[in-house]
């Protein structure tokens, strides 16, 4: 038979892969696995008498391939024994979960456990919100009394911060051994907590060949100071016998002792400059979000532009101090005179209207969540949902009649947790808060509400931001779409209509609306 | 997402046991692995286990060998299924394309199942993908233990919360004891198939 025409043909492969299937996926022998110790009992050997009626199975055969990390099951032996303890426990049907204990060892273990979990996970992609959350624990490790009494651990951690901000401030820059250095440090860590005695001579080597892992690691991420050559060799040539400088986004007041000693003029005066720069960025980390949210909200478009100006003459400041950390002292050229641009391009006459043609200005959001409701395509931004899926029967009887939804209707039985089911700002609140939570619901318009068909898949939706909030109830569930060039985005003209704004692509409108916009339309009721 | 090579004819599939912590999920697969004919299954990996506990993830992958010239692979992962190992959960379901959802019968981890299918769709959202779009089935684990003295929920209990949206298969099993495992893989393992094949043989032919 012709291959190529064999393997065209879905159906045909589909049958045959299924036939296989019920072939090869059976078992061969009989066996029962010990639920507490993970045992494999051959139950076909003990039915024809042969050998002990508990064979134990070799290691290897019940789990042939253990990756582990170097050390890792002498480090695990007093967590495995609480775990085995707690196992037997559960077996019985009481819940006692190791997350239920309150000792301080136990939390120790924990974060310790959990930043390894996060290391494992770095060491597949640099996520930016890992990297924060394994910098947090670190901080939290480090802030642990008995982690802070010990001058040896507490230096390994501010080592691995440092290592961790690096890899949050440039990622592209981090050195494959980071993640691997912070594995070693963690790996020390649990050797001198677990160990509970007073650092052997061993311990000792473990920690400095921890400490020189890390600071290479910290030391290869180094900024346009050292990594461009010239800028090395003109501080060469003024400083000479200077070496070379962590990224001031890596340094910690406490350990810049611990980095290698450099010349104390050059010290103070690359320490001045990095102060600064760090507070331009800060400046420029505050505006960003309010230059995001202008962009996107109609009728602001001069505060945009003048918000983006301040936030580009911070970033050109900043440019022009890192060059001065490489030697070359000279303004930035091409700096615009930002006073008569001020008064030139940013005139604040707020009454006069602007021709903004649909053509200039893209779309605010790069992703937004698409439904069908009140008998048009309606897309919401993503960060403003809090909830959205199917809700109890008792919630959607009579939603379409309701005024205000209370959020704990959402639960499905007594003891369900809300905060399980929300997304968002909602999914930080705490449970009593979420139960005390009623929103206002938003109608369909009285010519939909009679003529829509019932769909299949009703969804509730919950919008949410800042304390405010609204329900509505779709027609269909929601799809993620991302907003590409094809689509095409028209802001609406309407300051305090539902809709800010219309997307269309292929002759079919989205309208997009965010929580300000729709809750505008109750106020205005 | 399925990997599909037209050049060297090779199709792996990615499915993916998820579920509450302690419900069986590498038990499963530990029966699977040893249970099963040698030549159809290549070791079995678990990586980082802490104990009895999974805590990074396990795989077994399982081939099926030459199938209309193809070169097929059906690789099984479980995930932690403790609630601080959410990231790795998220990581883990990266590709996936056929999940199996291991419930536990005990009347206690109610509220696990439940938050655990809650994470689950979260999870699958990150991923730009929902229940309705990929072939999942459950398995309602520890059904041995229903007539014994340990407090158990019923059958109809856990559909009612878990399946009432999806309806699809659901497998009663005991894992230690091997009932429902193969049931549970053959059913998955032929959904996931019929799903790929649909999506992407169709669209390469």
């Amino acid at each position: 038979m012709d291959q190529t025409k064999k393997t065209t043909d879905p159906e045909s492969f589909t049958r045959n892969v299924e036939s296989t299937i019920d072939e090869l996926f059976k078992a061969s022998r009989q066996i029962e696995i010990d639920p507490l110790t993970g045992e494999v009992k051959d139950l076909s050997q003990e039915e024809t008498g042969q050998g002990p009626s508990f064979q134990v199975e070799g290691q290897e055969e019940k789990r042939p391939e253990e990756i582990r990390l170097p050390d890792f099951k002498e480090l695990e032996a007093p967590a495995e024994q609480m775990e085995i303890a707690a196992d037997e426990i559960l077996e019985s049907g009481f819940d006692l979960g190791l997350e239920d204990e309150e000792t301080k060892a136990v939390n120790l273990e924990q974060q310790i456990s959990q930043l390894n979990q996060i290391l494992l996970t770095l060491e597949w992609e640099l996520d930016q919100t890992q990297v924060v959350s394994a910098k947090k624990l670190v901080e939290t490790i480090r802030e642990n009394p008995e982690i802070g009494a010990d001058k040896n651990l507490h230096e390994l951690l501010c080592l691995m911060s440092m290592v961790l901000e690096g890899m949050a401030d440039h990622p592209e820059k981090m050195p494959t051994s980071g993640p691997v250095a912070l594995q070693r440090g963690l790996d020390v860590l649990k050797t001198a907590v677990w160990s509970g005695e007073q650092s052997t001579k061993a311990e000792e080597e473990l920690f400095k060949s921890a400490k020189k892992e890390l600071e290479s690691a910290i030391g290869m991420e180094v900024p346009e100071v050292a990594s461009e050559d010239a800028g090395e060799t003109a501080l060469k040539e003024k400083f000479p016998g200077r070496q070379e400088q962590p990224a001031d986004s890596v340094l910690e007041a406490g350990t810049r002792e611990k980095v290698a000693p450099i010349e104390p003029e050059y010290q103070a005066l690359a320490n001045t400059v990095k102060s600064h720069i760090k507070i331009l960025d800060d400046c420029i980390g505050h505006i960003l979000p309010v230059e995001r949210l202008l962009a996107r909200t109609p009728g602001m478009e001069k505060l945009h532009h003048f918000q983006e100006n301040i936030k580009g003459r911070l970033e050109e400041q900043k440019r022009i101090l890192e060059k001065a950390l490489t030697g070359d002292y000279g303004p930035s050229v091409g700096v615009p005179d930002y006073a008569a641009k001020r008064t030139r391009d940013i005139p604040m006459e707020t009454d006069k209207k602007e021709e903004i043609t649909s053509g200039d200005i893209s779309c605010p959001w790069n992703e937004l969540v698409v439904a069908q409701w009140d008998q048009k395509q309606v897309a919401f931004a993503p960060e403003d949902v809090a909830f959205a899926g199917t809700a109890p029967w008792w919630a959607r009887n009579g939603l379409n009649k309701l005024n205000t939804f209370k959020l704990k209707k959402l639960k499905t039985w007594p003891w369900t947790k809300i905060k399980s089911l929300m997304q968002g700002e909602l999914s930080n609140k705490e449970e009593s808060q979420l139960i005390k939570l009623e929103f206002p619901v938003l109608q369909k318009s009285n010519s939909s509400s009679g003529h829509s068909q019932p769909s299949g898949n009703p969804t509730v939706l919950v919008l949410s931001r800042a304390d405010k909030g609204l329900v509505l109830m779709l027609d269909t569930s929601l799809e993620n779409i991302s907003i590409t060039h094809e689509y095409s985005w028209e802001p609406s003209a309407e300051r305090n209509g539902p809709w800010v704004g219309n997307l269309e692509i292929e002759n079919k409108q989205i309208s997009v609306a965010t929580l300000e916009s729709l809750s505008n339309t109750l106020t205005n009721e | 997402m399925a990997l599909i090579n037209l050049s060297k004819k090779e199709i792996h599939c990615k499915i993916v046991y998820y579920g509450p912590g302690r419900c069986g999920k590498t038990t499963n697969l530990l029966y699977i692995y040893n249970a099963m004919n040698h030549q159809a299954r290549s070791k079995m990996l678990t990586i980082e286990t802490k104990g009895d506990r999974t805590l990074f993830f396990d795989l077994l992958p399982l081939n099926l060998g030459k199938i209309n010239g193809f070169d097929v692979r059906i690789q099984l992962y479980t995930v932690p299924g403790q609630a601080i190992y959410e990231a790795t959960r998220r990581l883990v379901l990266k590709g996936v394309d056929g999940l199996v959802f291991v419930a536990d019968y005990l009347k206690v981890r109610h509220e696990n199942n439940m938050e655990s299918f809650q994470d689950l769709r979260r999870n699958l959202l990150e991923h730009n993908l929902t229940l309705e779009k990929i072939p999942i089935i459950f398995q309602f684990n520890k059904c041995d233990l229903v007539h014994t003295s340990i407090p158990t929920l019923t059958r109809e209990e856990l559909e009612a919360v878990l399946n009432k949206e999806l309806n699809t298969e659901v497998f009663e099993a005991a894992a230690i004891k091997g009932l429902g495992v193969f049931e549970t893989l053959k059913e998955i393992s032929k959904r996931t198939i019929r799903y790929v094949a649909k999506k992407h043989l169709l669209t390469s032919c």
